[in-house]
């Protein structure tokens, strides 16, 4: 395999190439083609509807969880995949919202979406609005069992914090990253004001630079229609895309005082320190 | 000095040798090149965009210093401001802000930033919290002559240089590297009294092209003419000047493909 990089957070772990929706219809001869760490991906279902997967034409691990197709490239995964119990929850909805490509090294898709200062003035009237800029303190935990980052008691005030919210109302807010290309966010649902929607963040690296960016909703929604919720996550990503695209540089600087932090940063700062430990190269810009 | 250090395998004793002879020893070690160039210069003001393209508190213009992106944008008292293109924050290009109170705000997050000093002066996400001393856009010294803004690292201990032709014409976008671009200028008779201006005539009217390098072999040249031109003559010249850049661009495909 012609690889490019050795790192090893990328090398022994599941990354995503995709909703498992693509695989209907295909074949070996006929199989699904994508881009994952510069290299081209195959995926098919072969007769007895088991997946099999190549990237660059050499056989590696795959597999189907949460609606989504996952690959291990060196076939090694250092850890357990990460657990996603909202997917399977009763009375939640599944609603998988395809992707978005973005010019942008994944890592720094992922310190937008744990973000919420950017959210009156990249989201205006829809996750902010001016003046009610203020972050509340929050905060910022490593579960160091699965080795996860969470951030709790978060909370904001938004116009229109999804497509069923018919006023404006104080999200309360978590976030979680599992792995360093997947985050998911926990917000209060409209609907149901005792319960959490889950919305996740699967990142594809098609190579340093650039990548899909899908998200999977486990919502409590039962009013509005599937359209409609891709519409708004659609339109929430689309405002996000010019901003990441103009970025300089593409890559996450990992190494201290390139970029300024504040208080409200607390899940950017803990995500690049805990990047950093891991030695994350990928996409990353290392000293 | 970009030059020198390019050569580093023929060793060369600079410490005895004046800022004259650093020149020649640079075009000894070009000898194709008889142009000058800004690597032979400490501190001298590089032409960024012409004045009439930035208005009062009002848009932020793209410009470019030796191929790195510039924001360029005036604060309330019409003050030329031009700083590094990247909020010190979280690197977002400051072109895609907007001008609130005379401050530059980032598109990003909101903070806003201080014109002449390029000071944090506030952070939406903390309404009531100081800016850090230390979050400060990376500026740069902004002069305004012949129509244009200069700007420069340091503060250039000359003006730039002066012309006669001081009404925007129009800017030329070149493919080509800036050296050979000069170089081809002069080629045809035009003269370079600095390493970013170059006079001549196009379609018999004299012009100044101030030389902007926006880097990537892209150069921007900011075309000034007399304000006696006519209209019909300028017409012409906007033809003769379509046609130096295709020449130019075809010259350096060509030789490109000899190489």
């Amino acid at each position: 395999m012609r690889l490019e990089t050795k790192d090893p957070n990328v090398l022994n772990d599941w990354l995503t190439v995709g909703p498992a929706s693509r695989l209907a219809d295909t074949s070996e001869m006929r199989p699904y083609e994508t881009r994952l760490l510069g290299l081209p991906i195959k995926v098919w279902r072969t007769e007895d509807r088991s997946v099999q997967a190549t990237m660059d034409g050499e056989k590696v691990a795959v597999q189907i969880s949460y609606a989504y197709i996952w690959i291990c490239p060196k076939g090694d995964p250092s850890r357990n995949f990460f657990a996603f119990p909202e997917f399977s929850q009763s009375g939640r909805r599944i609603v998988d919202c395809d992707g978005i490509g973005v010019a942008v090294s994944g890592l720094r898709m992922i310190e937008n979406f744990l973000d919420m200062g950017h959210f009156p003035f990249v989201h205006a009237s829809y996750l902010g609005e001016v003046p009610r800029t203020e972050v509340a303190p929050y905060t910022v935990s490593i579960d160091e069992v699965n080795d996860e980052i969470w951030a709790t008691e978060c909370r904001f005030f938004q116009p229109k914090t999804s497509i069923s919210a018919k006023e404006p109302l104080e999200t309360h807010y978590k976030y979680r990253v599992m792995q360093p290309f997947t985050a998911i966010l926990y917000k209060s649902a409209f609907t149901r004001p005792d319960e959490m929607d889950a919305l996740a963040l699967f990142v594809q690296p098609l190579d340093e630079d650039h990548i899909i960016a899908y998200c999977l909703l486990a919502y409590y929604d039962d009013v509005s229609t599937d359209n409609d919720l891709l519409s708004f996550q659609h339109t929430i990503f689309g405002q996000d895309k010019p901003i990441l695209e103009n970025q300089i540089p593409k890559r996450l600087p990992l190494q201290q005082k390139t970029e300024i932090p504040t208080k409200c940063d607390a899940t950017s700062v803990a995500y690049r320190r805990w990047l950093a430990a891991r030695n994350v190269s990928y996409g990353a810009l290392v000293a | 000095m970009q030059r020198l250090s390019l050569n580093q395998h023929q060793p060369l004793h600079l410490t005895c040798l004046s800022t004259t002879d650093v020149i020649k020893a640079l075009l000894i070690m070009n000898p194709t090149s008889q142009t000058l160039t800004n690597d032979s210069l400490a501190a001298s003001w590089i032409p960024i965009i012409p004045s009439s393209e930035v208005s009062k508190a009002k848009n932020i213009a793209l410009g470019f210093i030796d191929g790195e992106e510039l924001a360029i944008w005036r604060a309330e008292d019409g003050t030329a401001q031009a700083w590094a293109n990247r909020c010190p924050h979280r690197g977002l290009r400051f072109t895609l802000g907007r001008i609130i109170n005379g401050r530059l705000s980032c598109a990003y997050h909101g903070w806003e930033y201080s014109a002449n000093d390029g000071r944090c002066a506030a952070i939406p996400a903390h309404p009531q919290m100081p800016p850090p001393r230390n979050v400060c856009a990376t500026t740069f010294k902004v002069t305004e002559t012949n129509g244009m803004i200069w700007a420069s690292r340091s503060e250039p201990t000359s003006p730039p240089p002066q012309t006669n032709q001081t009404m925007f014409l129009r800017t030329l976008a070149v493919r080509a590297p800036r050296d050979f671009v000069a170089k081809r200028l002069v080629g045809q008779g035009w003269t370079q009294s600095d390493p970013n201006v170059l006079e001549g005539t196009i379609d018999g009217s004299n012009v100044t092209a101030f030389v902007s390098d926006a880097g990537n072999n892209l150069v921007l040249l900011h075309i000034n003419v007399s304000h006696e031109t006519g209209l019909a003559q300028v017409k012409k010249m906007h033809s003769a000047l379509r046609r130096l850049r295709q020449e130019v661009e075809t010259c350096w495909i060509s030789e490109g493909e000899d190489k």
